[in-house]
């Protein structure tokens, strides 16, 4: 049984890189995809569309840094749990997060191809998907260190 | 195909804006063809067994009802997608109602073949046959503008009337699917829509219709009075 609940712990610590790396490879997969497409159908600011395709990669950026904080705490059978939890849910968030600002990414570059003037406008909804994806991120760093406490 | 793989197909394609007031396709067949080819090939085949349905351009001039019903039966029995098939129900729903509005201008009785025609709408149309509607004012609310079009014989109206109808469901289903294969239906659907709006052309309407009734005539061509050549 101790062996389980430490290896939960493990799972934890990992599992925010591990999902996010998923939701992040599958939405800049899509935005970039996406990016592509749109270019067939352009004559400039290809740029523009690349390099918003990347956005969804911030997740496993968000996921590496949490794996370095969480396993900075320590896994052994007290903390074990606490780490499972927080570090399972965030990787949840984080995943789905990308793969959702990926889509969103891609219905930016759709729109703004045929409207270009909207770019800026049109990434406001890939902004916000971010802002949960932070979300998760922070609380999952203040949560950590109260395992640690 | 992976449906998140439709996103470099249907970004590369341009814009369809407005029906009425286009003035070309926003994309030539040729380049609408090359994209589609990055289609799958079950896809590919998918897609021209719809056009091949809903299109009529390549029978010629006579047109077998009962094997017209027969292709859409078995087409819709292998796409396996329900959104499609409604999709494609819809599209030949309009076709049943439109003709039996003109079956029924021209004074004709209900059809007595219980399968008289294709879609999910044909048995009640044979039913409600009486109905100056047919009973589908509330599925289709321009029923009674086509009514009005058959009865003042206003052609183009009418015309405008049905691809208005056709234009404004596809732009509905169009919002509902944005990354997936019936929204690359809905696109060429769309196209095919635009496509035969600019393609009307008087003088060749003109040299059409001379040449279909030259044909109609037949030996009995020379037999008439020579202003009416």
């Amino acid at each position: 049984m101790e062996q389980l609940i430490i290896a939960l712990g493990w799972v934890g610590v990992f599992a925010p890189v591990a999902l996010g790396a998923v939701g992040s490879a599958i939405g800049c997969s899509v935005a970039g995809q996406a990016a592509c497409g749109a270019m067939l159908d352009v004559e400039s600011g290809y740029g523009k569309f690349v390099g918003v395709s990347a956005m969804p990669s911030s997740q496993v950026i968000y996921g590496i840094v949490i794996m370095f904080t969480l396993s900075g705490l320590g896994v052994a059978l007290a903390t074990a749990p606490g780490l499972f939890g927080i570090g399972l849910l965030t990787g949840i968030a984080l995943m789905y997060s990308a793969i959702y600002q990926g889509q969103a990414v891609a219905a930016s570059i759709n729109a703004s191809k045929n409207k270009p003037e909207v770019f800026g406008l049109s990434i406001a909804p890939a902004a916000i998907v971010e802002g949960f994806a932070v979300f998760a991120f922070v609380f999952a760093l203040v949560m950590g260190q109260q395992i640690a406490g | 195909m992976a449906e998140s793989a439709y996103y470099t197909l249907l970004t590369s394609l341009p814009h369809i804006d407005s029906l009425f007031s286009s003035k070309m396709t926003p994309i030539s067949r040729f380049q609408l063809d090359k994209r589609l080819s990055m289609l799958g090939t079950e896809d590919q085949q998918k897609l021209v067994a719809i056009e091949n349905l809903l299109h009529w351009d390549h029978m010629g001039d006579e047109v077998d009802e009962k094997a017209l019903i027969l292709q859409a039966d078995r087409l819709k029995a292998s796409l396996g997608n329900q959104h499609l098939i409604d999709l494609i129900n819809w599209r030949l729903d309009i076709r049943t109602v439109t003709a039996a509005l003109r079956r029924k201008h021209a004074g004709q009785q209900a059809p007595s073949e219980a399968k008289w025609s294709y879609g999910t709408r044909y048995e009640y149309i044979r039913t409600h046959w009486t109905s100056p509607t047919l009973g589908l004012s509330g599925a289709f609310p321009w029923i009674p503008k086509v009514n009005e079009c058959l009865r003042t014989g206003e052609c183009v109206a009418l015309e405008k009337v049905l691809l208005q109808a056709a234009w404004n469901h596809l732009t509905h289903m169009s919002m509902k699917h944005r990354n997936d294969f019936v929204a690359v239906v809905i696109y060429v659907m769309r196209w095919n829509l635009v496509a035969r709006w600019t393609a009307y052309d008087t003088e060749q309407a003109r040299v059409r219709f001379r040449d279909l009734v030259e044909r109609s005539l037949g030996a009995f061509k020379d037999q008439l009075p020579a202003s009416n050549h």
